[in-house]
């Protein structure tokens, strides 16, 4: 029973990590790629 | 609109990556000092444990919806599309820690009540409130117009707002399955050092991930902001 209900909290911490670190990833892929576009958009528009 | 030149420079990551690095370690700490130092509840044993992760992150997923009120109140208000990138980078961050608070309540109540769900006005109303802020979410991927689609998100943002007093306020209104909000004073001080903690370390994690994702809100814009302009240059050269 102590094994089983453990398991579930186990299984809530991995989860919030889980979450926790994919946000850190999507968050700083999207300001990364954000600042790439808009470097390109720029060096684009003074190329024209 | 407020269509001036400070709306599409773009931002500067500032002090922002440290305080990422610094909101992190606490999270790191926080969690583990939460877990080692909490001796199993006499009544819950170590289920007692989840409190560490699911009180904040509801905790957490309120006050992204509460920036996302404000925002969206001072966008009406001002017309100024920074209010309005700001409520949509708070919306999609909260709506995260929602879908987690669902998710984690789903796993405390496994073993406590021996179903995963039960359409009980807590839970039913924080589905409600995560569905208002799909919605929001999908509403600004199909409105095209940015003053039209900040107008309307505003308004969605502010009634899935309203929504967060009547979630608190649920255990109290309706006394159903969910127990009430523990009152601090009752908690004994080696769980409530933890849960504070916790509180605090889950508040910094969500203050970086909306202010870092309004900064690539703010360049996706003013890149859009430059290809538009390079290309009535073009046309106009």
């Amino acid at each position: 029973m102590a094994s089983s209900t453990l398991s579930y909290v186990v299984a809530s911490y991995v989860i919030t990590w889980i979450v926790i670190f994919g946000l850190l990833v999507r968050v700083l892929g999207a300001v990364r790629q954000a600042r790439r576009e808009y470097e390109s958009a720029v060096k684009g528009g003074f190329n024209s | 609109m407020t269509n001036d030149r400070s709306t599409f420079a773009p931002p500067t990551a500032g002090w922002w990556p440290l305080f990422g690095w610094v909101s992190f370690l606490t999270f790191v700490f926080t969690q583990v000092y939460a877990v080692l130092t909490s001796p199993a509840d006499r009544m819950m044993g170590h289920m007692q444990k989840m409190m560490y992760v699911h009180v904040p992150a509801a905790w957490v997923t309120f006050f992204a919806f509460g920036i996302v009120l404000l925002a969206s109140v001072a966008f009406l208000w001002t017309e100024d599309e920074r209010q309005d990138l700001l409520a949509a980078s708070a919306a999609e961050i909260g709506a995260v820690f929602c879908a987690l608070t669902l998710i984690l309540g789903m796993f405390w109540g496994r073993p406590t009540w021996g179903v995963w769900w039960s359409w009980d006005a807590r839970l039913t109303s924080t589905l409600v409130l995560f569905l208002i802020f799909v919605g929001y979410l999908a509403l600004r991927s199909f409105v095209e117009d940015p003053q039209r689609r900040g107008q309307w998100s505003a308004a969605v943002g502010i009634l899935g707002a309203i929504n967060v007093p009547i979630v608190w306020m649920s255990v109290k209104w309706w006394r159903t399955l969910h127990q009430l909000q523990s009152d601090p004073r009752s908690l004994e001080p080696v769980y409530l050092r933890g849960l504070l903690l916790n509180f605090l370390a889950f508040t910094l994690l969500t203050v970086f991930f909306i202010r870092r994702r309004y900064e690539a809100a703010r360049y996706e814009r003013a890149a859009e902001h430059a290809s538009q302009a390079a290309a009535l240059g073009g046309y106009n050269g």
